[in-house]
């Protein structure tokens, strides 16, 4: 049994680091991981000093350990090209990756699933297998980590450490007449667009599965953008407002994990919609799944190889209606009272499995309630009939210590008086 | 016979209005033919600029909202390190914002907030440029709400400010601007809307600079929030996540567009105010207020274009924001007071005007919300010249007396508004009147009149439109950006390449035209339009002096001038019939009658006397 409070600890960076090669990748890989976790530690001393030419931010590296070329290998070739097209960017996404993790636990502290992460040492993905079903869970952890990356990359632009981020996509190559001409200030966009880049490139497959990853995806990253807020400041003639010039501000993620989960709690379950043999897909992506994590190679591209065999030898007619309707997402709602979802809306295809029977959480490497504090008079997810999967729980009393009339410094000093109070807290057996 | 009387009055009346006061101006003797050409011309102009301002211009304003890096504060031989950039070759100790794990052996004087902009794009350092004219930015408290931890009723924060400049983008040297000045401000948050940690607190910005110049290339902005116990500076501000610094400064392409224009109106007016002045001084009669008005008006456009705006590509110009705002300013009183004027001297009643004095009620109003805004902003950017940091915004009383001033003014310009439209309404309704007192005119006199009319509503009516788009432009700001929302629109597909289609919902525009700008110099453009028409249309006209001498001279007058204007058969044969009525013995006495009248303009009472009690007399 595990102390419950080394559960909801804030995950090290290097599970973050891990989280990015199994979660963002699917993929085991952990000499990639645990170099980039050492990067990541050192980072702090080399991060910022003046790397503004890819080939000067890891000629640095080159030098000092072995290049980072093969340690890249783990990423898709696409990650790659973008890792290497934005420097600095994949300390970004480490930093996205953390905060979507610890919003992951902080919105799943009441219920069963806790958003559990391993230590990297267990192989597999940091969230253990649930990542490799399609139940609500699975769709919550890619839209938070989608959402997570876009928002640390906008942030990243903002405060200066990339370089690269762009002003405007729609002319080819942005000079520095443009930006004397009419400046530029959109971090949000950027950060959906590298997002999008960046961890849709492994969902590029066109089966349920990947169209549903693609779907959840798009909707973590949408709510960083429309939880952006606009702010506008006044400065006409006297500081009227005949001028009034207005500015993208992200909204602190805490924001956008309630609204995900919001959207987690009104999640509908689909079905392939039009142009799909979802039977035959589903077969397909299934058999893959297993296979991915020890495989060695790419594993999108291998997917998507395995994905072009299994259609290939299905008509051509087919094929060709798939890719029409491949641009637009067609899900049904295996509910038809739902409305088809949004581009903000988070669908799964499988039910949750159940998180009380042991051999799903071992199959999931999920600890278990036992020992987690459930709430006595409540009937929902967080009552202890429910927590604790009917097994019942101990109430106890204990004295709190808690610290109280404190004083602070805005960011480091705090002085506090001790309190005590007795409490009453249940823990399931 | 009350026909008779009515008829002479009301030419009489007419002739006292246009002739004698205004002494015929071009306006009323101008050929349709030419006019029509004319007035499309002014508005092809005014169209022309708004048309830019929509299409061609780029957002008048270039922004960026940089987050402010952590840096560890640090002595070399117990001296203090200046400056601490984020980013270059000697990049600060960066912390990684509250949750870092040193910042529990910190203390908060230790930590620096490092704001380094412009911020890098596509790869490169971008530059500031000259053409950005001027330079301001605010400061954002992130604080977040936490249950134990939260920011107090006007906190008092004392921020130790260092701006550096680099003119050399390649050095590693920062330069001072300023060195730890120390700014007070208060902290005025409000709850946030969801009260759950890690929910940020509403604050309002904080002011932080104003340069009215931008001679350097990139900047380096250091805050510090040492807190004070004794003082009780910074103390209350509850959990700190983070503080952003927005900056803003014009953009090159609006600064182009709106200096070439500037120096285009500044090129049309100049020869147009030397002629309306000819015009005016070569009268044998001093000036009427209304003329007097016009060539003020004409001065104050002249000063607002006056494209001295050019030297700040070369030197550094700091009052250039207040010169912007005292030269706007003045010219919006000068137009104000236009209006009024102008509507009331075309009231056609019988209220005796034409000098200051007479409108002391109506411009004491425009007057006094002048002068409370020039009192305002010498005291805001009079002192910024001298002290960037300085805003009457930042003490309680300051924030007191600058909300009074400019409440007060706004009510005076309320109140201004509604006192014109009473005045525009009246004068409509008082032309309306008098037009359907016109069919007991004979006709050729009714058709003279009439086109007179029609002219000066035109005149009247580009008066209110020219009002109303400058109560929109004022008007624009508050509520069209509002109507649009951050938002990616649900059917925006994104493409392979990861492009957002439908950019429209990310900008302020309609279809790709920027209302906002267009707004901006389509109405400055017509604020120059609208001189432009009252100092060709008010001049005094050539033929004024002839139309009351004598019938025949009158239209031998009104021929030459006709074919010298090249005018069509059509307007001539309507001329000639115009004028052929006024060869009656009627029209002849009347017009004799008031060339007298016109040397003596003060006894129109007398005057009315007379003139109505002429035509009983001729019976």
């Amino acid at each position: 049994m595990l102390n419950p409070s080394t559960l909801l600890t804030p995950p090290s960076s290097s599970q973050g680091v891990f989280a990015i090669c199994s979660c963002l990748q699917m993929k085991l890989c952990f000499k990639y991981c645990r170099t980039l976790a050492q990067d990541y530690d050192i980072s702090e001393s080399y991060l910022d000093t003046n790397q503004i030419s890819p080939s000067n931010a890891y000629s640095e590296k080159q030098d000092s350990s072995s290049s980072l070329q093969p340690r890249m290998q783990y990423l898709t070739k696409k990650q790659r090209k973008l890792a290497e097209k934005n420097p600095q960017s994949i300390y970004a996404v480490v930093d996205g990756a953390l905060l979507a993790i610890r919003e992951c636990q902080h919105q799943f502290e009441k219920r069963l699933w806790n958003c559990p992460t391993q230590p990297s040492n267990v192989g597999g993905s940091i969230f253990g297998r649930i990542l490799n079903i399609g139940c609500r869970e699975t769709a919550f952890i890619y839209s938070i980590m989608s959402a997570g990356v876009a928002h640390a990359i906008a942030t990243a632009c903002s405060t200066g450490r990339i370089h690269t981020c762009s002003c405007d996509y729609r002319l080819e190559q942005p000079t520095d007449e443009d930006w004397k001409w009419g400046g530029c200030s959109d971090n949000v966009k950027f950060g959906y667009r590298f997002s999008k880049q960046f961890i849709d490139s492994i969902e590029q497959g066109e089966d349920l599965r990947f169209m549903v990853n693609r779907q959840n995806n798009e909707a973590g990253r949408r709510h960083v953008v429309s939880e952006t807020r606009k702010e506008c400041k006044c400065h006409g003639m006297s500081g009227s407002c005949t001028m009034k010039t207005c500015w993208m501000k992200l909204s602190s993620f805490k924001v956008i994990g309630d609204r995900l989960k919001e959207k987690f709690d009104g999640a509908s379950k689909v079905d392939a919609g039009n142009g799909w043999e979802s039977t035959g897909n589903r077969a397909s992506s299934s058999s893959n799944r297993p296979s991915r994590s020890s495989s060695d190679k790419n594993s999108a591209s291998y997917l998507s190889n395995n994905f072009e065999n299994s259609i290939s030898s299905k008509n051509r007619k087919e094929n060709d209606v798939k890719k029409i309707n491949r641009n637009k997402l067609n899900f049904v709602p295996v509910d038809e009272s739902h409305k088809i979802p949004t581009k903000k809306d988070m669908v799964y295809f499988q039910e949750s499995p159940d998180f009380c029977t042991t051999s799903t959480n071992s199959k999931y490497k999920f600890e278990g309630t036992r020992g987690r504090e459930c709430n006595a008079t409540s009937m929902e997810i967080d009552g202890c009939q429910l927590m604790c999967c009917s097994r019942g729980h101990e109430t106890e009393t204990y004295i709190h210590e808690k610290t109280c009339r404190c004083s602070f410094e805005w960011c480091c000093k705090v002085e506090c008086d001790v309190c005590r109070e007795t409490r009453v807290r249940n823990i399931c057996k | 016979m009350l026909t008779g009387s009515l008829l002479n009055y009301e030419t009489s009346y007419l002739c006292r209005l246009y002739c004698e006061k205004m002494a015929g101006v071009i306006l009323e003797n101008l050929s349709t033919k030419k006019l029509v050409p004319i007035c499309i011309l002014l508005m092809a102009f005014s169209l022309t600029c708004f048309i830019i301002g929509g299409k061609l211009v780029p957002d008048p304003v270039h922004t960026q909202n940089a987050i402010g890096n952590w840096c560890k504060r640090q002595f070399v031989n117990n001296t203090e390190v200046k400056w601490y950039p984020s980013r270059g070759k000697q990049p600060c100790d960066r912390l990684d914002g509250p949750d870092d794990k040193r910042i529990s052996t910190l203390r908060a004087e230790d930590i620096v907030f490092s704001f380094q902009y412009p911020l890098p794009r596509d790869n490169e350092e971008k530059l500031m440029s000259r053409w950005f004219m001027y330079h301001f930015a605010i400061v954002n408290f992130n604080i977040e709400y936490k249950q134990n931890n939260n920011p107090g009723e006007n906190a008092k924060l004392k921020l130790i400010v260092s701006v550096g400049y680099k003119d050399d983008p390649k050095s590693d040297q920062w330069l001072t601007l300023h060195h730890e000045r120390e700014v007070d401000r208060t902290l005025q948050c409000a709850p946030p809307s969801t009260l759950k940690d890690g929910y940020r607190w509403e604050c309002d910005f904080i002011d932080l600079f104003e340069f009215g110049s931008m001679p350097h290339k990139q900047y380096l902005v250091n805050i510090r929030l040492p807190p004070n116990p004794q003082t009780g500076d910074n103390i209350n501000i509850g959990y700190l996540s983070g503080i952003d610094l927005v900056w803003f400064a014009q953009t090159g392409g609006f600064t182009l567009y709106f200096m070439v224009m500037k120096t285009v109106f500044f090129a049309m007016i100049l020869p147009l105010t030397i002629w309306n002045y000819k015009r005016v001084s070569d009268l044998n009669r001093p000036a009427v207020f209304l003329e007097k008005l016009s060539l003020t008006l004409a001065i104050s456009a002249l000063l607002l274009n006056l494209p001295i705006d050019w030297l700040t590509l070369v030197i550094e110009m700091k009052f250039m924001l207040l010169w912007s705002d005292i030269r706007q300013g003045l010219f919006l009183t000068v137009l104000l007071c236009y209006w009024v004027v102008f509507a009331s001297e075309h009231m056609m009643d019988d209220v005796k005007r034409g000098q200051l004095s007479s409108y002391y009620k109506q411009l004491s109003f425009v007057m006094f919300a002048s002068a409370l805004m020039f009192v305002f902003d010498i005291c805001e950017r009079g002192i910024r010249i001298m002290n960037p940091f300085f805003t009457l915004w930042a003490s309680a009383t300051g924030t007191k007396v600058a909300k009074a001033f400019l409440g007060l003014a706004v009510a005076s310009a309320i109140i201004y508004f509604l006192t014109l439209a009473v005045i525009v309404i009246k004068a409509i309704y008082n032309i309306w009147k008098k037009k359907s007192q016109f069919k007991f005119m004979a006709k050729g006199l009714q058709v003279h009149y009439m086109s007179i009319i029609y002219r000066f509503y035109f005149a009247l009516m580009f008066s209110v439109v020219c009002s109303i788009l400058t109560v929109a432009a004022f008007a624009m700001g508050q509520i069209y950006e509002s109507r649009w929302r951050w938002e990616l629109d649900d059917e925006v597909d994104v493409d392979e390449v990861g492009v957002v289609d439908g950019q429209h919902a990310w900008d302020v525009n309609l279809k790709d035209f920027k209302v906002t700008t267009a707004f901006q110099l389509g109405v400055y453009g017509t604020w120059n339009v609208y001189v432009m028409v009252m100092l060709i249309f008010y001049a005094p006209s050539h033929k004024q002096a002839a139309l009351p001498v004598d019938a025949d001279g009158n239209e031998e007058d009104e021929r030459v001038e006709l074919t010298s204007l090249s005018s069509g058969p059509t307007t001539r044969s309507r001329s000639a019939a115009a004028v052929s009525t006024f060869s009656t013995e009627d029209a002849t006495d009347e017009t004799v009658n008031l060339t007298s009248g016109q040397q003596v303009s003060d006894q129109h009472q007398a005057q009315i006397h007379s003139l109505s009690s002429r035509p009983s007399h001729l019976d």
